[in-house]
């Protein structure tokens, strides 16, 4: 019987669940895929250092999920209380009626155990075919296989899910079981409407306030758009914003009062001026909590298209800042050790080089007593640019002693990672600079410096060259370029070799016979400090394991907060407007009464939750255009962002779950308005 | 000619299997071009719900209703929206302004609906604003003006349109009575100089003596009908009592 109850009531104001049904699905669905990455990872083949990076994940995304977990259950809790507030007078009645508070509690009970149920079956089944996603997402940036594609469910995960939403149950139906004990009959059954008056304000403060909002706005993203994001500035930056934000909603409801003068021809037809009024009196009342939505929404966006394209510059930028399977350096010190083929005497200890190396080149690195002519104009430059003393021209060892590198030794190394040559002329010479110094180097102006090397003078060949020649080593700041006649005169002082592997198979496969061959015991029993014929080797992928895994713990962290705030922002929207709607729902019925079509009715309610909804959401797209432009600029050089994929992944989120409830809370608004029948 | 109202053996049935209240009762009566006629009787006698059928919110259960010739039991929902739109006007006990938009907008709002050219919506407003003494209010929102403000607000919306008729359902039941005398002296200067046609529902004597023409209810049924004629208001209001002193029951202690 009670259940019988619960179950008509929850399928007969189906509309009113609407939004409380989405917000708990797509948060046990959020839940579940977060929370299962664990069991995710079985069917992708890790290394044993990512496998390392991939717990770390977790270890932090179970931490996450508590943040998660309160903010949900604050969520559910708030819509909820928005539920129990239109079903007031229906409690009411059946109080009236001679049933117990108990059984009204029970009735409750079912009700919430019932949608519960439901909500925690749609969210699960949601659930287990995004995490199969995620297996494909985790895969593809950690550029690993998918061993065997297989349909992954995890127990865990689900327990996890049960227990932390069942505790949020636990929460509401505390919560309603108080409101029913301690409402008054006469209160149930009087829901009082709200009268509010519309603050209204003035037009010419509106003015300036709204000017003064668009200046902050505007200083705001002119100087993060100078500065870039990684500056101690960024805090104020973000301070001008929110109160450009704030101000900005507080204003636009005085600029409204422009719009019948300006545009009557749009204001006076059709409902639009009541619709027009309808959003401002909201926006109006709700300025804080527009602006702190549309900062949220900001953060969300941010997060997920930042997020997204970080990771996948991370992994353009690895390949392009590893440009080679391996590198393995030598350092001769010129008379102790010996120069030697670093790859011949690879394979005379016995490595099957032929076998596991596709290409390689080996380039020598020389020294000689290098001075920069007439080049205090260009070091002062660079000096002014760090701030740093130790850059100077006399003072800089960066700078003093640049290793030489012969011209056509450098080339082979370009063309094994198919980079295009460069030339040097006879009497000339070309800079390399680091990369992550490059955007500095480049802009300098290089002409007229002459560099003199073992008294013999050069001048510049061209600007300067910044792509990496190794793998994962540090080789100085800059390097020089000069002819062979004169540069392989110079005495070495490292050697280094640039393998590549025909696949990541091979790769490990060499390492691991590196290891196998040069182990402790031989270096201990070793007569000569040549005991193997490399001092440092790095490969491709274990400096973009390292790399990578970071930018993809950071990339989930950001789609999981950002999903839980874009979640929390439309919830919250679209129960502030279907609990506008409930109480003006009058309204509505007086329109009809004026002889507006029940089509125009409808739609006058579609527009103006729509616009409500998007008010926020429109602010915040700038801010995070804007926003993300600027991150883009500030790893200008560094990392190229390509922002597109991951916005266009964001906006195709934001579709789904904005749009979901923007659905969902129009279908609900609808049933609130829809004729009584009086048959 | 044709008249502008015209009620056919008008049923109103409540309820369903069992207890049936009928709230309209063979209700018949009709109203001439230019006419100002009262709907008199106590609470639950079925005013609202014979004001309600006549306007379109509410279906009879039998009988038709003839505006301007037109069966308006007989139009579809589509129909119906449009036919208020153009043909009635709606004054209601609580003023029904939206709070949200300034009285010259709630007034705009009855020509919007219908795609008044802009131009015209501001003569017009602010012509029917000025007949009804509100111009000052205008620019106001329905919060900064009086209860009488508001209903004169409320009638400037029911009037703007031109409407063949023009229903009030007790307009000046929440009104101080100098703001009641006003509001009224407003109907009766529309009537007399517009021609303008009204069908206005009061439980109160003093209200119903500035029609020129009053129908009694009880019980859902028409009782009896009380014509003006060439008597002064005062004596009207005199004739009025003495019907509802007729009537009894609660109608009289409504006074
Ligand atoms: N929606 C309704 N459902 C059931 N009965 C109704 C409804 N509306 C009115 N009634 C009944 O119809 C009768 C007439 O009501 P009403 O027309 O509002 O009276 P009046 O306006 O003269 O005070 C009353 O007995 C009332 O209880
Ligand atoms: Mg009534």
């Amino acid at each position: 019987m009670l259940c019988k109850l619960a179950f008509r009531n929850v399928s007969r104001s189906f509309r009113d669940f609407a939004v409380y049904f989405l917000t708990l699905a797509f948060g046990v669905c959020l839940f579940y895929v977060f929370n299962s990455i664990d069991a995710q990872q079985a069917m992708i083949a890790l290394s044993e250092s990512q496998k390392f990076y991939v717990d770390q994940m977790i270890v932090i995304m179970g931490y996450v999920s508590v943040f998660v977990a309160v903010v949900l259950g604050l969520l559910v809790v708030y819509a909820n209380r928005f539920l129990m507030k239109r079903r007031k007078q229906e409690l009411g009645l059946y109080l009236l009626l001679g049933m117990r508070r108990t059984g009204v509690t029970r009735i409750l009970l079912a009700e919430t155990f019932l949608i519960g149920l439901f909500a925690l079956a749609a969210g699960l089944t949601g659930g287990v075919f995004l995490s199969q996603m995620v297996s494909v997402v985790t895969a593809r940036l950690f550029e690993a296989d998918l061993t065997s594609f297989r349909f992954v469910f995890s127990p865990a995960a689900l327990g996890k899910t049960a227990l932390c939403f069942g505790l949020i149950f636990a929460v509401v139906i505390v919560f309603n079981t108080a409101t029913v004990s301690r409402c008054r009959l006469s209160e149930l059954l009087t829901a009082a409407r709200k009268n509010e008056t519309p603050g209204v304000r003035s037009g010419r403060l509106c003015v300036v306030l709204f000017l003064l909002s668009a200046a902050s706005l505007a200083t705001a993203y002119l100087w993060v758009l100078h500065t870039g994001i990684f500056t101690s500035d960024l805090g104020c930056q973000i301070a001008l914003g929110c109160i450009g934000t704030a101000l900005f909603f507080f204003s636009l409801s005085g600029l409204l009062e422009a719009f019948p003068r300006l545009f009557p021809r749009f204001y006076f037809r059709g409902l639009h001026c009541f619709v027009l009024r309808q959003v401002n009196a909201r926006v109006n009342t709700a300025v804080f909590s527009m602006s702190v939505i549309c900062l949220m929404l900001f953060l969300t966006i941010s997060c997920l298209a930042g997020g997204m394209s970080m990771a996948e510059g991370f992994n353009a930028q690895a390949r392009q800042q590893y440009p080679y399977g391996a590198s393995l350096m030598y350092t001769t010190d010129g008379d102790r050790k010996p120069a030697l083929s670093i790859e011949g005497t690879l394979r005379a200890d016995g490595i099957a080089v032929d076998e596991l190396i596709r290409s390689s080149s080996q380039l020598d690195l020389r020294r000689a007593d290098v001075r920069f002519e007439d080049a205090l104009r260009f070091f002062d430059a660079a000096a002014l640019i760090y701030e740093d003393s130790e850059y100077t021209a006399e003072g800089g060892d960066v700078l003093a002693r640049p290793c030489i590198l012969p011209e056509s030794a450098f080339n082979a190394m370009r063309r094994l990672a198919n980079q295009p040559e460069v030339e040097v002329g006879e009497e000339e010479y070309l800079l390399w600079v680091k990369p992550t110094m490059a955007q500095y180097f480049t802009a300098l102006p290089l002409s007229g410096v002459t560099v003199s090397a073992e008294g013999r003078m050069f001048t510049a060949a061209g600007a300067c060259v910044t792509e990496p020649f190794a793998t994962g080593l540090g080789i100085g700041q800059i390097a020089l370029i000069l002819p062979d006649e004169f540069a392989e005169t110079l005495p070495i002082t490292a050697q280094l070799l640039n393998i590549q592997f025909e696949s990541r198979q091979d790769e490990d496969a060499f390492a691991a016979a590196l290891d196998a061959v040069y182990t402790e015991e031989r270096a201990e029993t070793a007569t000569g400090r040549n005991w193997r014929p490399y001092d440092i080797l790095s490969t491709q992928h274990q400096m973009i394991d390292s790399s990578v895994s970071v930018k993809t713990i950071i990339l989930f962290l950001g789609v999981y907060i950002g999903l839980v705030f874009l979640i929390t922002s439309a919830a919250v929207l679209g129960l502030q407007q279907l609990s506008e709607t409930a109480d003006r729902a009058e309204s509505y019925r007086l329109l009809r009464r004026l002889g507006a079509k029940e089509k125009m009715v409808r739609r006058a309610l579609f527009s103006q939750i729509t616009m409500y909804v998007c008010l926020p959401l429109a602010l915040a797209l700038v801010h995070a255009a804007v926003g993300l432009k600027a991150l883009q600029l500030s790893f200008q050089g560094d990392l190229p962002l390509d922002i597109l994929p991951g916005a266009a992944v964001t906006a195709g989120i934001l579709l789904l779950i904005y749009g979901g409830y923007l659905l969902a809370t129009c279908f609900a608004a609808q049933g609130v308005i829809r004729p009584r029948r009086r048959e | 000619m044709e008249p502008v109202l015209r009620v056919r053996n008008v049923e109103k049935y409540y309820g369903s299997r069992g207890t049936v209240t009928k709230a309209v009762d063979d209700v018949s009566f009709t109203v001439e071009k230019g006419e100002f006629v009262g709907v008199m009787g106590a609470s639950g006698s079925g005013k609202t719900t014979l004001l309600n059928c006549i306007a379109t919110i509410d279906r009879v259960t039998s009988g038709h209703i003839f505006i301007g010739g037109r069966d308006v039991t007989a139009l579809g929902e589509r129909r119906l929206s449009a036919f208020r739109r153009e043909e009635l006007g709606f004054i209601f006990q609580d003023f029904n302004l939206l709070d949200t938009l300034t009285a010259f907008e709630n007034i705009a709002l009855a020509l919007t609906v219908r795609r008044t050219p802009p131009e015209e919506i501001r003569v017009r407003v602010e012509e029917v604003a000025q007949r009804l003494g509100v111009a000052a209010a205008l620019p106001k929102y329905p919060y900064q003006l009086s209860g009488g403000e508001r209903q004169r607000v409320a009638a400037a919306r029911a009037i703007v349109g031109s409407p063949s008729l023009i229903l009030a359902d007790e307009p000046t039941g929440s009104l101080d009575s100098r703001s009641a005398r006003i509001l009224l002296e407003s109907l009766s200067t529309l009537n007399a100089a517009l021609h303008a046609t009204i069908l206005m529902v009061t439980h109160d004597a003093f209200t119903a003596s500035y029609c020129g023409r009053i129908l009694f209810i009880k019980d859902g049924k028409l009782f009896s009908e009380l014509r003006r004629g060439e008597a002064s208001r005062r004596e009207f209001f005199e004739h009025i009592l003495e019907v509802v002193s007729l009537l009894g029951g609660e109608g009289a202690h409504a006074l």
